[in-house]
């Protein structure tokens, strides 16, 4: 997949990169990746992989364009309030770069059509907004052996981990099952600090970079855990857990499960 | 004795274990991962009895939205 004229020129930027090059371009052209929500961390990320040229990128999202939404998910915009969030990714990453491929998925994923959809991808970025889909994308991916960015935030904190299936830990490693309903607020109960997933989403869509890159040490057993009012950031080691109900010695999960989602208040999906 | 608890120094009682202290913290274990000495524990090492010194840090699960 020879790159053209003008991708020369829009990527320079990187293709000066000794270990980038026009090699590393074609394989970012070549390169396949899902974003799970196109929300707060899906936006940044969805929108740094398509400035990067990562030919093909695929946006899973149910939900439509909403005022409270535009505090953070740069990919919308008030013109666009009430259309789904898909279309409205999609026009905003294609102005950017019209040569890409996005695939968008209108729907919310479950035990049945996960699979199907993660198939045909390279990479998975979670930027989804429930407790529900994280611990099915995880499982989904332990299953199939995707390589899955995570990432998560509340208020002013912040998480990511990069999971190779087999490599490291997976999410339930470090939390073995999904909280109980009301334990743990979602951000629409608690808030966000509209950088806090800016910043989140573009360290997810670096991981996916330099996995499609094959360069660098991404972050597989390692949590990057990062304070946005202290502005700190730190490491925790983490270990794939010989017990972990998914990826463990003995897993208790052998098929695709879904667990019913209930906001400790009021929801709006 | 005293351990350093989000960097702060924290007195607790002599050989209280992680979950001990993630209770008395307020914490539902279940939504934490808790970092000792800068590794995360498994659940089953919980009991573990912490030392005077020891770096404790709760890892909260963030996967609840944005």
């Amino acid at each position: 997949m020879a790159l053209t004229n003008e991708e020369i020129e829009r990527y320079s930027r990187q293709i000066i990169l000794r270990n980038v090059g026009g090699r590393g371009q074609e394989r970012l052209k070549q390169g396949k990746v899902l974003i799970v929500g196109a929300g707060g961390l899906g936006s940044p990320a969805a929108y740094y992989l398509a400035a990067a040229g990562v030919g093909t990128i695929g946006i899973v999202d149910s939900d439509v364009v909403d005022i409270s939404n535009l505090q953070r998910q740069i990919l919308h915009s008030t013109e666009r309030l009430g259309r789904p969030k898909v279309e409205s990714a999609r026009e905003t990453l294609l102005a950017l770069n019209p040569a890409l491929t996005i695939n968008t998925y209108p729907l919310r994923l479950g035990k049945d059509n996960i699979l199907d959809i993660i198939r045909d991808y390279d990479v998975i970025v979670d930027g989804v907004d429930n407790f529900p889909t994280r611990y099915l994308l995880n499982d989904a991916c332990v299953m199939t052996g995707k390589t899955l960015v995570e990432g998560g935030v509340l208020q002013w904190d912040g998480l990511v981990m990069t999971i190779k299936p087999g490599q490291g830990p997976c999410y339930r490693c470090i939390f073995p099952d999904p909280p109980p309903p009301g334990a743990i607020p979602s951000c629409q109960e608690a808030g966000v600090i509209g950088t806090v997933p800016g910043l989140i989403g573009a360290i997810q869509a670096t991981e996916v970079i330099k996995i499609l890159l094959g360069i660098g040490d991404t972050l597989t057993g390692r949590l990057l855990i990062y304070n946005a009012l202290e502005m700190r950031f730190r490491e925790v080691k983490a270990e794939r857990n010989g017990s972990c109900p998914i990826c463990g010695d003995n897993p208790r999960i052998r098929e695709l499960e879904e667990y019913t989602f209930v906001c400790a208040t009021k929801c709006e999906r | 004795m005293k351990i350093i608890f989000n960097r702060q120094e924290k007195e607790v009682h002599k050989g209280i274990n992680v979950k001990e202290l993630v209770e008395q913290l307020n914490f539902d274990p279940v939504t934490v991962a808790v970092e000792v000495n800068g590794r995360l524990l498994l659940k089953e090492e919980y009991n573990y009895p912490l030392q005077e010194g020891d770096k404790v840090e709760l890892v909260l699960n963030m996967g609840g939205g944005v």
